[in-house]
Formats: C-alpha cells, structure tokens, sequence
C-alpha cells in the first residue's frame, strides 16, 4: 500500500515538484564522494570496528552454508589485504552530524525527486575528509538510520538512503580503500535487501491487518505467492528501476535480487541481463566488484544456472585485455593498473569459486561453458585468456580435471603471457595443481620435457627455482634422474655472483628439503650432483634450517661410516656451530644434533682415524660443554675397545688418555670435569697406564679443591657431589697408593667438603659413612686381594704407608664420627633424622669392631632414633632388636 | 471524525467493465445525523496548454474545458438518519462504466504535465444547510482491459539503428567530427507497457572518450486548443546504460522499465494525443560539459550525440 500511495503522490504533484527540484539545486546532488589527500595518514583500523551482519536465516541448504562460511573468510581477508592510509572524503549529504536538521522538509515526493528520479543536478558540493575509521561508522550510522526509517514504516526514506549508500561505489579514486567500502556498502545494501524480502514474504503469508493467513513453503514457487505480493514486489523493481544512475540500479537490484522469487521461477534470463548490464560500468573496479556483488546475492535464488558467472568471467577477460591493450609508457600509470588488476584478482577469484562450488555441479560441464571441448582444452573464445583470470581458473578447477588437461593447460599457459599475473607463477600453480593429485602422470614424460624447455627460458633465478620447486615432486616422483640434476645444473649457473634474496633462499630452501625428504639416507642425498654448489648458495637463517634437517635425517640411520659423508656433515656441523649467536639464541636443537651426529660416527677398526676425528671436532666445537663431555666419553670408549680387542694397544690407549687430559679441562662444570677424570682414570689403570692415572686422579682432587673453594657450586646438584664423592672414595680403595700427597689428604678433602653448608645433612651423612670407611678400609693391616682374572695394577703393587698415616687416619675417623654426629642432630626433621640415626648405626655396627665405645655411640644413634621416630616404626625396631643382639657379648 | 473510502483492491487498479467494490468507513466521536449518503465517480481529461510556461497570447488558451469521461453517483443512502459514534461501514459497488451510452471512450489513469486523465471517487454525507457536508475522496487507477485505441498488434521487431557524426544534424566537437564515432544496435519501438524497452548497444568506435549513455523516455502532449495544435515534450525519465568510457564493440543490454502511471498507452484521439518518444543519448567526455552543469538531454551540445525514435505503448490484452 505504501508503494502505491507513493507512487500516487509522485503523480499529482509532478509540475509542484519540477519547482522544487529546481529550488533543490542549489544543495545539490553528491559526487566523488571519495576523494585522496596524501597529505594526511591516518591508521586504517575499520575492520575493528565493523562487523559482519548475520544473515544465518537465509541459507538453507548445505552449499549456501558453505559458500557463508567462505564468504566471511574471503570478506575479512579482502579487508585485511588492502586498506589504505589516506584520507577519505564523503560528500555532507551523508554527515549525519550536519543532515539531521534539515530533515524535516523531506517529504516522500522530494525524496523521489531528488534522487529517484532527477539525480542529474550536479553541483559540486562541500566534501568532508574522514578516515577509514571515521568512515566506516558514518556507514554504521547510515546503516542504522536506514533500519529505523524502516521500522518506522518510511521505506521510501530507507531506499533513498540505501541509493545514497551505493552511489558511494561510484567512486574509484582511492583505490586500495575501494575493498572495503564495497563490504561497507553491501553489508547496508544486503540489510536493505533482506527488509524488502521480510516485508514481501510478510505480504504473501499474512492477511492485511497481519495476522498469518499461510505460511510459504520452504521451496515455495512463484504461483505459490498471492498477487497483492507479486504486485508489491514488481513495484520495487519498477522503483528501482526509475533510478537514473547505472551502477546503484544494479545494485539497488542486486540488493532486492533475491525477491525475483516471488514473480516467477526463472532466474536465468534476469541474471544474464544483470550481467550484461554491468557492461556499462567503465571504471575496472567498480565492474569488477559489481559482479562479485551478483554472485554473492544470486546464491540466493534458487537457480542452479551459472552460465552468467561464466559470462561474468568472460567479460572481466574482456575487460583485463583493454586494459592491458591501452598505451602504458609511464611507469606510474603502469603502477596503478597493476594496482587495479590486484584489486579485482578477488572478485575473479570468487567467481571462480563460485562456479565450481563444491558439489554445484559437474565441473567439466563449466569447462564447456567456458569454451573447453570435453576432448582437450582448446579457447574458443574470441578473447585469449588473461593470465590472472586463468591463474584463478586455474586455482579452482578439480584437482582431477587439471591432471587429465594437464598438457593442454601448459600449452595454453605457454600462449598466455601478459602483465596481470607473472607466467612463471601460473607455471608453478600448474605443478602445484599437478602434484597434488595422487595419482601417477601418464604423461609425466613429456610434460618433463615441456617443463625443461620452459625453463631453459628462465634466466632469472628466482622465476627459474621458483618453477623447478612445483615442478620437483613430480620429477622425483617418476624418478627422472637425468631431468633432476640438469635441473639443479641451471641453479648455480644462474646464481652468478648475487647474493640471494629471500624469496629465492626460500624457493631453493624448499626444493632442498624436498630432496631430502626423497632420498632414503644422507649419503645418496650428498652424492647429488651440484649440491655442493647449491648449498654454498645458501645463507642466513634457510642455511641453518637445511643444515639442521641434514642432520636430523644424518642421525636417524644406525651409524655414519661412510668416509666422504663425514666430513660433509662435520663441515655442515660446523657451519651450523658457528653460526650460533651464544647470547640470543636457544641453541638446545642445535647442539643435540651435532652430539648426536658425533655420537654416531663409527669408523669401525679405524680406531686412529677416529681419535683424529675426535679431535677435529674438539676444536671445531670449542663452544659447547656438551660435546667436550662425549668427546671425552667416546675416547675413553676407544681405549676401551682398544684394550679389549688387541695387544699392541698401549700407545693409542696412551693417545686417547692425553686427548682426554687435553679435552677435559675445557668444562667449565668441575662436577662433570671430575667424572670424567675418574673414568678416564680408570681406563688409564685398566690399560696399565699407572703414572697417567695418578696425574687424572690428582687433576680430580684438584676439582674437588675448585669445588670447594668456589662459591659457584650451589648450581650444582647434591646428588651429583654425593656421587662424585663415593665415586672418588671407591677408586681410592684400589688404587690408594697412587696419590702422591699423602693417602690422608684425600678423606681430609671430602670432609672439607661435606662442611659446605649448603649441603643437605643426607648427603653429608652418607659422605661421611664413605669417608668414615674408606679410613677404616685403608686403616686395614692387609688390603684384599684383586681379582686374579683381569691383568691390571693392583693394590699390592700401589700400596706404601707408613704407621704415621695410620695415626692420621685414626684421628681423621674419629673426627669424621663427630662430624657425622653432628650432622645428624642438625638434621630438622625428625622423622628423617632418626632415619640417618639409624643407617647411621648400621654402618657403624659393620665397619667397626665391637667394643665399649661403639656400644656408646650407637646407644646414642638408637636413643637419637628414638626420640625422633614412633616406637612402632617397623626400621626402628628392627634395629633396636639387632643393636641388642649386636652387643650381647659385652 | 475521519472519513475514507477503501476499496476492496489494495492499488486500486480496476479495468473498465469491472465491478468495484469497496466501503466507506466512518470513524465518528460523536452522533451525525444526515439526510444522505451519496458515491459519485467523475472521470474527465483535463488539459492545459503551455504548462504555464508560455507568453501571453497562448495563455489566453492555457485553460481548456476539461472533458468528462465519465460521471456517475449512487445514492447509498436515499432517506435521513443517524450514525452513531464508533466505527461504521457502509459498502458499495458499482460497475466501471459509463450509463450514458454516447461518447463512452475511456482512457487510462494518467498524469502528465499537461494533460492528466483522472478517476476520482467521492463520498459524500449531507447533513442539511445548517452542517457543512462530509466528504472524502480517493483516486481510481483504471486501466483499459483490452487494446481499443489501437488495434494494431505489437510486432517483436527491433529497430536498428547506427549513429555516427554524419547522423547528427547539430554542431559536435570537432574532435569528433575528425576522429569519428560509431554506435550501433537496435531498440524496440513498440511495447506493452508492463514489458521494458528492450534492445542492445554496441560502441564500435569513438575518438572522444564517453563519458555517458542514457535512454530517455520522452512524452509529447498535444492539445487541439481551437484551430492549433499545441504540443509540449517533456522528459519523463532518464535512465543511464554506460558510466564511463566502455569497452568497445561490448554489447550493452537495453533495459528500461516503464514507469508506472507517468506512462500510459498511446492516445490519439480528436481533442489530444498522448504519445512518447524514446531517445539515445551519447555524451562525450569533453571540458566544455562541466561549464554547462545543469544542461539536460534535450538541449543539443556539441558534446552530445542523440537519436529519438517514437515509441508507441500498448495495453497488454
């Protein structure tokens, strides 16, 4: 009803209005109502503050629901991927700020007489300069005017907002902001558009005071829909219609496309029109996104055809091919058009999407409609293909389709060469298609053949690698070893004395580790021709990843042997070492690898060539404590199996204990450095190397010394002092002669140590019981025999103290008691406390004899045990009943 | 008190022969008493000459007698009574037809600028001399069911037509006289009035860019005022097929919806005709255009190229 009052009134009062327009010209019509001024930069940020309107109650099928999903993605990426920082200027006529006031002369007819009918009034009119930002939420403001005249039952006021809306995307002039105003513009438009359909849909279901009468079907069709509906809607598009300009009818149209549905079922013919309408937009990128527009909103009807997308596609080819065709001598003017192509790269490429959604339809049919033969590919078009616009085809089309057109496609590619997309890209995105199908080429021969050909044409580097990289997995799938090395031949030969750029680095990274990945071991991977060459290529932070990934699969095979892999790997090793920066980096990865890698090296019966080999790496590895520790390890196990396997061994076992004495003193850790002493020690004793062994085991106390004086040692574990510590007292057991400062010094030593105070009283206690009985154990008037089996320098041959060092000793054990006493009441928990009083009496009771004074000492460990712990605590019990049996006698 | 007429058909569009149905609705706060009820429909063209525009001697013509259509009234309620306050309907019916049987030719509604053909519906309650009569009034929008001015069958041909710098009879741009241009295509030049002007445009070639093309819609109102014929053109609606310099030799659709009630079957009958004229309209970009901002198609600027063709609307039957 409201349309037809509308149209009435328009009738009546047309002479009255003429006047009026005249009178409005003054205030004018809007125009440009973007404008740049580079010299203001703002922060392009709109998208924060814009947001997506839900339209979740129209989709209803599955496809629909897909292509949403896909539509946020691809609107907010649109956004993300151009914003621009200038300026942006919107006519007044839309300022809200300084509109509201002379809203009230605004009747219905002036409205359609301003921009319905006579929009021709072009008056320049005052501009002002917004940012994207300011922008963005005057288009909310609109937005929500244009909701509430509706709600307030002015559709009329609502659809003159919505064509002030589109006729902003008549406008061009800042390019890159074009994207987003577009998703600012139809999220108004598609708002409007879904209120028309609401209200339609209202008008065929309810009655005209409101009440629903019959709802329409899901899949309702034209015949369905009464006719007052019909009427109301063919009036919208009449009123659209009577829009003077072109671009906001269609849009206006586009808006409202959806409400076709209700007239009649076909929506072929309206779409094709809409298309070939669009033609009449000259500017590229309102072309372009008008049609990206259409193919969001005709989703919505339920027409199966896509013939216009296909038309829509051939007329932006259309399109690209002028604008390719006009003069570009200046390079600015070639700056912008390749701007402009980039900015309707999206619209072809939701096309094209569009066009083979998944499960929409059968895709070689759309090759047909395209102009492709089922046979072979072959344009029929009277335009060539634009190489962006194949690009995107070429992007979507099923993975099956490109494998079985595979040759015809490269043909057309190799006819396809312009200035919107780069051939070389369209000849990866090629490889790329191709390689992803599964299934093995039946033609890989000779696309090969066409692929060397085109890349003989490359002399530039990046296009060049960037090509061969898609190409790769194809070729070491077919195994085509001839194909692969004159391909990798091409890549130092075009990398003559430059420097490579990240680009190319990442391309030849990739095609490396491609590589890599292909061959089983390391060592068929270093036997590839030219890879010296290539890998001399790399640098920075892609030499490093390669380098590490070498290793890696260098280190998954049982063992490295081979004599020509080693040193390729040392010298990669190597590289990887130096470039580590010691302060920034985590450098965990890093030195694992090569630990491994060293760990690995196996040289069999060589055991020459892998000491020097030990000792190449020692300075090629200075930095890590780490490696210095195997190092040590590894030749301590090469005297070992030295040893074990033959006689004349005792120079290379003497070699190995001098490497170690040279190797070990380079960590910085003297809990680690003593370990290592130790063992090497006792290699040194086991291959008879006695002096060797006494010059360790003092370098050893000299650690223990360090260890000792140095305040450092809080970062060290207790456990580890404790093991180092019963460790160092064993060996002393049978090898105590060796110690060239007195056998006294080295219990005086421990005990030093266990005085540190940061010792927890477990340890000490349990260094004490060593010391304790190492005393007693040396304090023995004949030491025990070594085992008659093992050849070796025993303890008869070492032995030679005096009764002085028997004193001392007696004098260092009572004191090592008292100490252990102590220690033990300094314990604050009680329960461990009497725990320590108890082991405490254990060892007592078996290291010494029994006489009066033990029977004292351990009377009071069991009285300490017992204040500590309860009486039926099964330990204490235990050893209650044993210290009673244990002292019956006296 | 409000008072309105309803009809049963919401846009109010009836076609001659039919029956119309509707109510009055009264919508009292307090008694009326009244003597009756009357429903008249006067249908009549009413015609005006110059638009007001014009010098003295022609405005001595400017009005002329309006000549009826038809005029009827059906008395609802013939004796005295009385409403009471509230709501009250009263429905009625007649046929749209004439009673008279001589000169019964009826035109379709319409609204131009100096002619306009109307069908007014009145109610009207007469309440004695001492009350002023209540009153209201509502347009009928009639339509005429079948082809009866012109029995000519509409042919689907389309007319060709090709417009270069020789076909223009005004002065162009001299870029373009020298550098040539070339529009062809073909429109239609018969058509229903609910169908759009159909047809295709196709740029060839052009030395100056285009900065436009737009159909315009015209409509030529002639009025047999005594001896002369006065006929005035005036545009009725511009619609816009190309922004901008566009592809070459890319068809462009022609698609222009009628708009609804500013158009209306060609008339031609003795008193005055109604007829229109499609126009093609080329605008070139040139900087002389932006000089003349608020120059309209019909003016011929060197920087426009036009071709009008008539254009003759049918009824659909």
């Amino acid at each position: 009803m409201q349309e037809y009052l509308f149209d009435c009134s328009i009738a009546r009062s047309e002479t009255w209005m003429r006047k009026v327009a005249a009178a409005n010209h003054t205030k004018a019509d809007f125009e440009d109502p973007l404008r740049t001024s580079s010299a203001h930069v703002t922060v392009s940020s709109c998208n924060q503050s814009f947001h997506y309107t839900s339209k979740e109650s129209f989709c209803s099928d599955e496809g629909s629901q897909l292509s949403k999903k896909e539509w946020v993605v691809f609107s907010k990426s649109l956004m993300q991927k151009f914003s621009s920082s200038n300026m942006i200027m919107m006519p007044t006529a839309l300022d809200f700020s300084a509109r509201d006031s002379k809203e009230y002369i605004e009747t219905p007819a002036t409205v359609h007489i301003e921009d319905l009918e006579d929009p021709d009034i072009r008056v320049k009119e005052e501009k002002k300069v917004f940012t994207q930002q300011e922008y963005a939420s005057q288009l909310q403001e609109l937005k929500r005017k244009i909701d509430q005249a509706w709600k307030a039952g002015d559709h009329i006021k609502a659809l003159k907002l919505s064509i002030k809306v589109s006729r902003l995307l008549i406008d061009t002039s800042v390019l890159q902001f074009y994207p987003t105003l577009f998703l600012l513009v139809i999220d108004i438009l598609d708002i409007f558009g879904d209120m028309v359909w609401e209200r339609i849909k209202k008008k065929a279901e309810c009655s005209e005071d409101g009440a629903l009468i019959c709802p329409l079907p899901e899949n309702f069709l034209a015949v369905d829909v009464c006719t007052e509906a019909k009427e109301t809607c063919h009036n919208w598009f009449c009123k659209i219609g009577s829009i003077r300009e072109l671009l906001p009818r269609l849009y206006l149209e586009l808006a409202i496309l959806r409400c076709r549905h209700f007239m009649d079922d076909n929506h072929e013919a309206n779409l094709h029109r809409l298309t070939r309408m669009m033609r009449g937009l000259a500017d590229p990128l309102a072309f372009a996104y008008c049609h990206l527009y259409m193919a969001c909103r005709a989703t919505l009807l339920p027409c199966k055809d896509y013939g216009y997308l296909v038309v829509s596609i051939s007329d932006i080819n259309f399109f690209m091919r002028t604008i390719l065709e006009k003069e570009t001598s200046q390079t600015h003017v070639s700056g912008k058009r390749k701007l402009i192509v980039n900015l309707m790269e999206p619209a072809i490429e939701w096309i094209m999407k569009c066009i083979f959604m998944q499960g929409r339809q059968m895709a070689s049919h759309a090759l047909v409609k395209f102009g492709f033969t089922k046979i072979a590919l072959d344009p029929t078009w009277n335009v060539p293909w634009t190489s962006i616009v194949f690009h995107n085809l070429l992007k979507q089309l099923p993975g099956e389709i490109v494998c079985v057109h595979g040759l015809d496609i490269l043909e057309l590619l190799e006819q396809t060469k312009d200035a919107t997309v780069s051939q070389h890209l369209n000849y990866r995105l090629l490889g790329l298609r191709l390689s992803e199908g599964q299934s093995h080429l039946a033609y890989s021969d000779s696309l090969l053949r066409r692929i060397m050909q085109v890349l003989s044409q490359y002399y530039h580097l990046e296009e060049y690698l960037v090509v061969a990289n898609s190409y790769l997995d194809i070729i070491l799938q077919c195994s085509a070893d001839g194909t692969l090395s004159s391909i990798l031949e091409g890549i130092p030969l075009r990398a003559t004395n430059t420097r490579l750029d990240e680009s190319e680095l990442d391309a030849l990274l990739s095609i490396l580790m491609k590589l890599l990945d292909h061959f089983n071991s390391i060592d068929e991977f270093f036997a590839l021709e030219h890879f010296t060459a290539i890998h001399k290529l790399l640098n920075g932070i892609p030499k490093n990843v390669i380098n590490m990934h070498i290793l890696e699969k260098a280190i998954r095979s049982q063992s490295i042997s081979n004599l020509t892999t080693v040193p390729d790997l040392f010298e990669i090793s190597k590289a990887l070492h130096d470039s580590i920066d010691i302060l920034n980096e985590d450098h965990q990865q890093q030195s694992y690898l090569i630990c491994r890698f060293i760990q690995k090296v196996n040289f069999g019966d060589d055991r020459e060539h892998h000491l020097s080999f030990l000792a190449a790496c020692r300075a090629a590895f200075s930095f890590f404590d780490v490696i210095m520790d195997i190092l040590a390890h590894l030749s301590n196990n090469l005297a070992v199996t030295a040893i074990k396997a033959n006689s004349k061994f005792s120079n290379f076992v003497k070699a190995c204990v001098a490497f170690n004495e040279v190797t070990i003193p380079s960590i910085s850790n003297p809990i680690t450095c003593m370990n290592l002493f130790i063992a090497t020690a006792e290699v040194a004793l086991f291959g008879g190397l006695v002096s060797h062994a006494a010059e360790l085991l003092n370098s050893a106390f000299d650690c223990l010394q360090y260890l000792d004086i140095s305040g450092t040692c809080k970062s060290i574990n207790e456990d580890e002092i404790l093991s180092v510590s019963c460790k160092l007292c064993s060996i002393l057991v049978f090898s105590s002669g060796i110690h060239v400062g007195g056998i006294a010094e080295i219990p005086k030593l421990l005990k030093s140590v266990v005085n540190q105070s940061f010792l927890p009283t477990r340890v000490r206690t349990k260094i004490l019981s060593t010391v304790i009985s190492l005393c007693a154990y040396l304090s023995q008037d004949m030491l025990p025999l070594p085992a008659k089996n093992i050849k070796s320098v025993g303890n008869e041959d070492l032995q030679f103290f005096g009764d002085e060092s028997c004193e001392e000793l007696l004098f260092l054990t009572s004191d090592a008691l008292q100490d252990l006493f102590s220690a033990i009441e300094q314990e604050p928990i009680l329960a461990s406390r009497g725990k320590l009083a108890l082991e405490a009496f254990n060892f007592l009771i078996i290291t010494f004899e029994v006489n009066q004074e033990l029977h004292l000492k351990c009377s009071k460990l069991i009285d300490i045990a017992k204040s500590c712990l309860d009486s039926k605590d099964k330990f204490l019990q235990t050893t209650v009943s044993l210290f009673v049996k244990h002292f019956e006698g006296l | 008190m409000v008072i309105e007429i309803k009809f049963s058909r919401s846009n109010r569009t009836y076609r001659v022969g039919e029956l119309v149905e509707g109510k009055i609705v009264m919508t009292l706060t307090s008694p009326v008493s009244y003597q009756k009820i009357l429903l008249s429909l006067n249908g009549a063209v009413h015609l005006q000459v110059g638009g007001g525009l014009t010098g003295v001697i022609e405005s001595l013509y400017s009005v002329v007698k309006p000549i009826s259509i038809v005029k009827k009234s059906i008395e609802l309620v013939a004796l005295p009574g009385k409403l009471v306050p509230g709501r009250t309907e009263i429905s009625f019916s007649f046929y749209l037809s004439s009673e008279e049987k001589n000169n019964c030719m009826f035109y379709e509604t319409f609204h131009g600028g100096n002619i306009s053909i109307q069908y007014l519906v009145t109610a009207d309650i007469t309440r004695g001399y001492l009350h002023k009569p209540l009153s209201a009034t509502l347009e009928l929008i009639v339509e005429i069911a079948k082809a009866s001015l012109l029995q000519v069958p509409v042919s689907p041909e389309l007319v060709s037509f090709c417009i270069t710098q020789d076909t223009q009879k005004h002065q162009l741009l001299p870029e373009l006289v020298s550098g040539r241009f070339q529009v062809t295509g073909n429109i239609s030049t018969q058509c229903y009035i609910s169908d759009p002007i159909s047809g295709e445009l196709t740029v060839q070639a052009s030395a100056v860019p285009i900065s436009s093309i737009d159909i315009i819609l015209l409509r030529i109102e002639s009025v047999h005022a005594g001896e002369r014929i006065i006929s005035d053109t005036s545009v009725i609606q511009s619609t816009q097929i190309a922004d901008g310099d566009i592809c070459r030799s890319m068809t462009l659709p022609i698609y222009v919806i009628l708009p609804r009630l500013l158009v209306c079957p060609t008339i031609l009958s003795g008193l005055f005709s109604i007829e229109f004229q499609v126009s093609i309209v080329i605008t070139f970009q040139s900087e002389l255009s932006k000089l003349y901002p608020k120059s309209d198609f019909r003016t011929l600027r060197p920087w426009l190229a036009s071709l009008v063709l008539p254009l003759r609307i049918f009824r659909m039957t």
